[in-house]
């Protein structure tokens, strides 16, 4: 009966193309993983989250994302939850965070997922989004990667997971 | 090893079709409550609202901001009778909705309640996010909360873990 830490896993130096949660203890009714990170590169494509190594188009989204000056809301489906994080180019030091919650990720139906997250850069930029997902797979949460296509997760980024029952 | 933090109160599951659900007798042990309701769909079309203490009042407001296919907005209410969760989207029968509902201070005496809503589904039928806040003017210790529909009834299946949070 309790929100419990499963593992954190934080990025060393030279960064690392991704954090990987395996082997995922399925005695939980849901898991949370809260991620600060930051990619190593300019590039502003954002970081993804693949589920139990499930690289088929069974990942469903509608976002909600507000700039500080306008609001937009898009969807669809891709090969993993497409999110978003701090690129280089942003103030030093700065990380975007976010709260990634599967809930009863060991039934034997599909997934509903929600998640926050924001990333800021020097009060020039400011972007939080709101996340309604779907990972349409039926088997049980057993891994969670978050990676950037391309690019590596910077130093001191750290993910945490968390089950809770 | 720590304190736990994060404690299970209570979980249902529906074994067949209601208009709500009541969690009731609520101690007044922790600092918040998160429900957290899953697999919503519909006999029909429902729209999830809260009531707390059975409170039928108007008593309830709220204010939120929502995405959907093709367009977002932003929306708030009067004084209601009850606190509506996706007001401007429905569930329907095909539905698939999730539910992270905190309530803060939720055995303070000396304020009226809080509360901050996550919800969406993404599916076939239809997809939505919303982000809410909420308010229930009443300065009562809140014992107990009921997840409810205007209309129609939730299918069965529908999964409720109401949490209580240290603090």
């Amino acid at each position: 009966m309790a929100y419990e830490l499963i593992e954190t896993i934080e990025v060393g130096a030279g960064g690392a193309a991704s954090i990987e949660f395996t082997s995922i203890p399925q005695d939980g009714v849901d898991l949370v993983c809260l991620v600060s990170g930051r990619a190593t590169s300019s590039s502003a494509g954002g970081i993804e989250v693949r589920l139990s190594g499930d690289t088929s188009s069974n990942y469903l989204q509608r976002n909600l994302l507000g700039t500080g000056s306008g609001v937009s809301s898009t969807g669809g489906t891709d090969t993993a939850f497409q999110l978003a994080t701090n690129p280089s180019t942003y103030t030093s030091n700065t990380f975007g965070n976010m709260s990634f919650y599967v809930c009863n990720y060991t039934s034997s139906a599909t997934k509903s997922i929600k998640v926050d997250l924001v990333s800021e850069n020097n009060a020039a930029a400011g972007f939080q989004r709101l996340i309604s997902g779907h990972w349409n797979n039926t088997a049980a949460v057993t891994a969670l990667k978050i990676f950037k296509p391309g690019d590596n997760l910077a130093q001191y980024s750290t993910a945490s997971l968390y089950k809770i029952y | 090893m720590a304190t736990p933090t994060y404690d299970l109160i209570d979980s249902q599951v529906l074994g067949s079709s209601a208009s709500e659900v009541t969690f009731s007798s609520i101690p007044g042990d922790w600092r918040d409550l998160i429900l957290v309701v899953t697999k919503v769909k519909a006999v029909n079309s429902v729209v999830p609202s809260l009531r707390f203490n059975g409170d039928t009042g108007t008593n309830y407001s709220r204010v939120s901001m929502q995405g959907r296919a093709g367009n977002q907005a932003v929306s708030n209410s009067g004084t209601l009778n009850t606190l509506a969760l996706n007001s401007d989207d429905s569930v329907g029968a095909g539905g698939d909705a999730t539910y992270i509902i905190q309530i803060l201070d939720y055995a303070q005496t000396d304020k009226h309640k809080s509360l901050l809503s996550r919800s969406g589904q993404y599916t076939t039928q239809a997809n939505f996010v919303y982000a809410l806040a909420g308010r229930w003017a009443s300065t009562s210790a809140i014992t107990s909360v009921t997840f409810r529909t205007f209309t129609d009834a939730f299918a069965a299946g529908v999964t409720f873990h109401l949490y209580g949070i240290a603090g």
